[in-house]
């Protein structure tokens, strides 16, 4: 069975830029133990071998749009909710590569 | 005349027409009930936007049956200009600048907006409680002691404790379905695809659907017929040709068959309920429908929990990877573009979200990704092919909506996952695995507090499950309940 | 030891439709900073993407003529990452399953393999200050095609070659301005060297920030030379990434690879699968235009040499600017010689494209044609043409507004000639000794007494003539 450390989920959350509290991180390791002890018990399921992972709830078919173009967002929508803004675009820390 | 917000939505209609009430009057009253509420319902409550829209109502559409009616819509509707959060702090400060299509469509019959309601954080959580203003509560419980239950807890308050006759939510695993049972409410999730999705927050794409409240079956059919249909916007919106429900809806279930999946309703604790249960299955089965016992695998239904956690918990990290603070939402400053972001999301989500993102990112991890993810993708296949065998040889998959009256709130952390959950606690999560049409209404009392049962039918078969309802509804009369203290 | 290079390629190519990948958007260049942005486009929650017909349309187009195994069905992933210019926290591509597989492209007679083609969005764009960055969206959704080679490129040369001619099919395709200059079409290379007849790959270094395909040739040309002399040292290759800088010609180090990446990568449930129905590929096809080596053959029958054919089609707005001048039934082989020439040394001299030359195809037509027939000379066609590039009046009205007229009268032409002789009896001498060159002085004479406006060809007839009485 898959181990689950601290370490790891810690990598995990600041891959997805944020940080928890200790004790967070000692729940989500009962929680991860808690699901990687149950889908252990899945690998008994012979049918999983031959049925497909499923994305959509249902059968569906999309469809494609034409390609016209509509007026865009105002630049006054585009930036109302940014906090940092300068000469019409959104101010962020220096980025460097 | 305090009392029209108390009826249903087709009461409140015929008033409006007969001109025993106006539009004003009504969200006067729905305003000032929104106001003096101690459930902690509200996100926002829109006074000044409710006042102008029903100041501009056109009387010439006073038939729409939505026209001049009061509702609330759960936090993570876009509401131009108006405050949107998602309960996080995250958006703190974010008014978008577009309507949620659901929104738009109630705003064009008329209907009025009250204000924005409470949730679980970003959709994701079930107790009420993990919003940034902390607990909603279950107006049948004065003591605040039950929860409403969640994610959608503040419009399942406010509809119940009778400030509007609709409230709209989000059913991501049983987000509504599981609060109608503990507000004694009508929840109603229709097929995935059946109503769009526009402008709604995400939590997970591929089991997120739009659900409502009413505190009636055929209140729930008038709203459907005008949420459902395609919108060009929302590319997982269906073409097919729409049924209207109001029109259609009868409570004939004579010759129609009716599974329970027994390992579902043998995991109900509370005996009540079981009992409750058995006797409106008896009801039916008077009233002509045909009563089929059926098995999933207990082993099966042990998986559906985490394997929900897991597929949602893995979406849920990529559709909140947008809060970042730098175009909306609430930014907490840092030295780099990688510190700032890091920054406002350790801040700007509850330790619960962050939790629940945290697993999904596991899971999608490349030395765990088969060996979790897609093997949950393929339980929930699995798990899809048995319920719509089940839905092959029936019309209709009948339960108890919970194993228990709502719950106590729990005031220390604890993991979401654990033995002490049943399936009945978790099984609506059915309804969002195969994207099936899936309603709960009450059945019963227990120490004060409603309990409700649950039908799910075919894809797209909204009718079927209308009219089971409805002759549910009018076996048990148990139809538009309110807590005593506002009649 | 000797080494062989190993090279593989990823070419981005940004589409010109009129609206974004999943939005609906317009797609624009230049235009002010977040002036065509759509809510997708920013990332507002609740917004949803939607699938652009033409891009999928072009996509096939290209698939097509890479000779690639087109899908019958769209899927699409969202790979995920942070990064400031990505404000969705992830990509929307074709991961699993890419609209093309498995293609080649002939080059110089040789078959290099294409691993996949697929549909994805562009980032946004950042400013980058001394004391901060800033984000314009304008470019936020707008379609890409990335095209992944398979390592069977070996030398810089060929790498060139390669994205010349994908640059060139994206060009007459229509579906792209192909320009790597303005980021319109983008490569990264990856290269490793491995010793020759072993099949063990040495460690991959990537190069990025290539801005123009000779750079291309260039970079390469230096990552060889620098892994060879590093393993030829016996020392090994860094797995890094690096860029090339133009100045000093060489590939410096950006940032060393710190293991694979992980993208979490998820299929996409915003956007439903769409069967792509051979109907709809086999009407995409059918739309593909007349490719550059259609024309080469065409243009070849038409009777021009390949140097000259190949020369005109290194440019789609060449090839039809030459096609509109013949099309008005201008000399082929003139009109391909005016255009190699002195229409495209107009071009190299004002740093213009042949769209902004101000003679239309029409008029140079009708000045071909005025020469063929004798109407001018060539002399003066050049005069004329002058003219022409201030001005874009026919030609017709600019010859008879500076007067010229051609003397085509043998008589008239008979007497200069003779004038000319008697002035010049040294060249018949010379003539006699059996100098035929001394002929084109003779007639430069004669086209400076009449300013240039002597027929050529008669007053060619006459003065042989003349030369071979006396």
């Amino acid at each position: 069975m898959k181990k689950v450390d601290k370490a790891i989920l810690k990598d995990t959350a600041n891959k997805l830029l944020f940080d928890l509290n200790d004790e967070s991180y000692d729940i989500l390791l009962d929680e991860l133990n808690f699901i990687v002890a149950e889908m252990d018990k899945a690998s008994s399921f012979t049918e999983l071998s031959n049925i497909s992972p499923m994305v959509f709830p249902y059968e569906i078919e999309g469809q494609l749009k034409e390609d016209v173009a509509i007026t865009p967002l105002s630049r006054e929508e585009v930036l109302k909710n940014a906090s940092d803004i300068q000469d019409g675009q959104i101010r962020i820390p220096k980025v460097i590569k | 005349m305090n009392n029209y917000l108390d009826m249903t939505i087709l009461e409140i209609h015929e008033a409006l027409l007969n001109n025993k009430v106006t539009p004003l009057e009504l969200v006067k009253i729905a305003l000032s009930r929104a106001k003096q509420d101690t459930n902690n319902a509200f996100e926002y409550i829109s006074e000044k936007e409710a006042l102008e829209m029903v100041a501009h109502l056109d009387e010439a559409k006073k038939n729409n049956l939505l026209w001049g009616i009061p509702f609330v819509l759960k936090d993570n509707f876009s509401t131009k200009d108006i405050p949107t959060t998602g309960s996080s702090n995250i958006l703190n400060g974010y008014k978008p600048v577009f309507n949620s299509e659901v929104y738009q469509r109630l705003i064009d019959q008329g209907a009025i907006l009250i204000g924005k309601t409470t949730l679980d954080e970003l959709g994701m959580g079930g107790t009420g409680s993990s919003g940034h203003l902390g607990k909603t509560f279950n107006p049948w419980d004065k003591k605040h002691q039950h929860q409403v239950g969640g994610s959608s807890c503040g419009s399942a308050s406010a509809t119940c404790s009778g400030i509007v006759p609709l409230g709209i939510g989000s059913d991501t695993g049983d987000s509504v379905r599981k609060p109608a049972s503990n507000a004694g409410l009508v929840g109603f999730k229709p097929t995935w695809g059946l109503i769009s999705r526009y402008g709604l927050i995400p939590f997970a794409q591929s089991l997120d659907h739009v659900a409502y409240f009413t505190r009636s079956v055929k209140d729930s059919a008038l709203v459907l017929d005008i949420l459902q249909g395609r919108d060009e916007k929302d590319a997982t919106s269906t073409s097919k040709t729409l049924v209207n429900h109001l029109d259609n809806i009868t409570s004939n279930i004579n010759g129609k068959r009716i599974a329970v999946i027994d390992e579902i309703l043998e995991s109900v604790n509370n005996q009540t309920i079981k009992g409750t249960f058995l006797n409106t299955l008896d009801a039916l089965k008077a009233k002509g429908a045909i009563i089929n016992h059926v098995s999933l695998d207990k082993k099966i239904c042990d998986l559906i929990y985490p394997t929900y956690i897991i597929l949602s918990g893995a979406e849920s990290s990529s559709n909140n990877a947008n809060l970042n603070g730098i175009s909306f939402g609430s930014r907490i400053d840092g030295k780099t573009y990688e510190e700032m972001v890091k920054n406002t999301r350790t801040t700007g989500f509850s330790e619960k979200s962050k939790r629940r993102m945290t697993i999904g990112g596991f899971v999608l991890r490349k030395e765990n990704y088969d060996e979790l993810y897609v093997k949950a993708q393929k339980i929930r296949h699995l798990i899809v092919n048995k319920v719509n065998e089940i839905l092959k040889d029936n019309d209709i998959i009948y339960l108890p909506a919970s194993s228990d009256i709502a719950p106590i709130f729990d005031d220390v952390e604890k993991p979401i996952l654990s033995n002490k959950q049943t399936v009945a606690d978790n099984h609506l999560v059915l309804g969002n695995f195969a994207g099936l049409p899936s309603l709960t209404l009450p059945i019963g009392f227990d120490k004060g507090l409603p309990f409700g049962a649950n039908f799910m039918g075919k894809a797209f078969d909204e009718i079927t499950v209308l009219d089971f309802s409805l002759a549910l509804e009018d076996i048990t009369g148990l139809k538009n309940l309110q807590p005593k203290e506002n009649k | 030891m000797n080494f062989q290079a190993v090279i593989g390629l990823e070419i981005h190519v940004e589409l010109k439709t009129n609206s974004k990948m999943f939005s609906s958007a317009p797609v624009t260049y230049g235009e002010d900073a977040n002036t065509a942005v759509s809510l997708l486009d920013i990332a507002f929650p609740g917004a949803m993407p939607t699938i652009n017909k033409q891009v999928v349309v072009d996509a096939i187009k290209l698939c097509h003529v890479l000779n690639m195994n087109i899908d019958n069905e769209l899927w699409f992933d969202r790979k995920n990452y942070f990064y400031s210019d990505l404000p969705k926290g992830f990509q929307i591509t074709q991961h699993f399953r890419p609209i093309g597989k498995d293609g080649y492209m002939l080059i110089e007679g040789q078959k290099i393999g294409i691993e996949r083609l697929h549909i994805e969005e562009d980032t946004c764009k950042q400013v980058h200050l001394s004391d901060c960055s800033l984000l314009d969206f304008n470019r936020s959704g707008i379609p890409l095609i990335e095209i992944v080679s398979k390592p069977e490129i070996h030398s810089g040369e060929q790498a060139k070659l390669f994205v010349d001619k994908i640059r060139s099919l994206v060009t007459y395709l229509g579906i792209s301005d192909g320009k790597m200059e303005e980021g319109s079409l983008r490569c990264d290379v990856n290269i490793s060297l491995r010793p020759i007849g072993s099949d063990h790959f040495g460690n991959k270094v990537e190069i990025k920030n290539l801005n123009s395909i000779s750079n291309i040739q260039n970079a390469i040309d230096f990552e060889i030379d620098r892994q060879n002399k590093i393993l030829l040292s016996g020392l090994n290759v860094e797995q890094e990434t690096r860029r090339f800088d133009e100045n000093k010609n060489e590939t410096v180090l950006m940032r060393k690879k710190e293991g694979a990446s992980d993208y979490r990568y998820l299929v996409e449930a915003n956007i439903p699968p769409i069967h792509l129905s051979k109907e709809f590929v086999e009407t995409a096809i059918k739309n593909i235009p007349e490719l550059p080596e259609q024309k080469l053959k065409r243009y070849m029958e038409l009777g021009l040499n390949e140097y000259d054919a190949s020369l005109l089609l290194n440019n789609k707005d060449v090839a039809e600017y030459f096609e509109k001048v013949i099309e008005n039934n201008a000399p082929i082989k003139l009109a391909a010689n005016w255009i190699n020439g002195d229409i495209q040394a107009v071009l190299n001299k004002k740093d213009i494209s042949i769209l902004e030359i101000n003679i239309s195809p029409e008029n140079l037509a009708i000045l071909l044609k005025m020469i063929e027939q004798n109407k001018i000379s060539h002399q003066q066609g050049k005069m004329v043409f002058e003219k022409m590039l201030l001005t874009n009046k026919n030609p017709q009205i600019i010859v008879e507004e500076l007067g010229i007229s051609i003397i085509n009268n043998s008589d008239t032409l008979l007497k200069i000639i003779n004038e000319v002789l008697d002035n010049n009896p040294q060249s018949i001498v010379e003539y006699q000794k059996g100098k035929d060159n001394v002929t084109r002085y003779l007639i430069g004479q004669v086209m400076k007494v009449t300013n240039g406006q002597a027929d050529p060809k008669l007053t060619n007839e006459i003065l042989l003539e003349q030369l071979k009485g006396k």
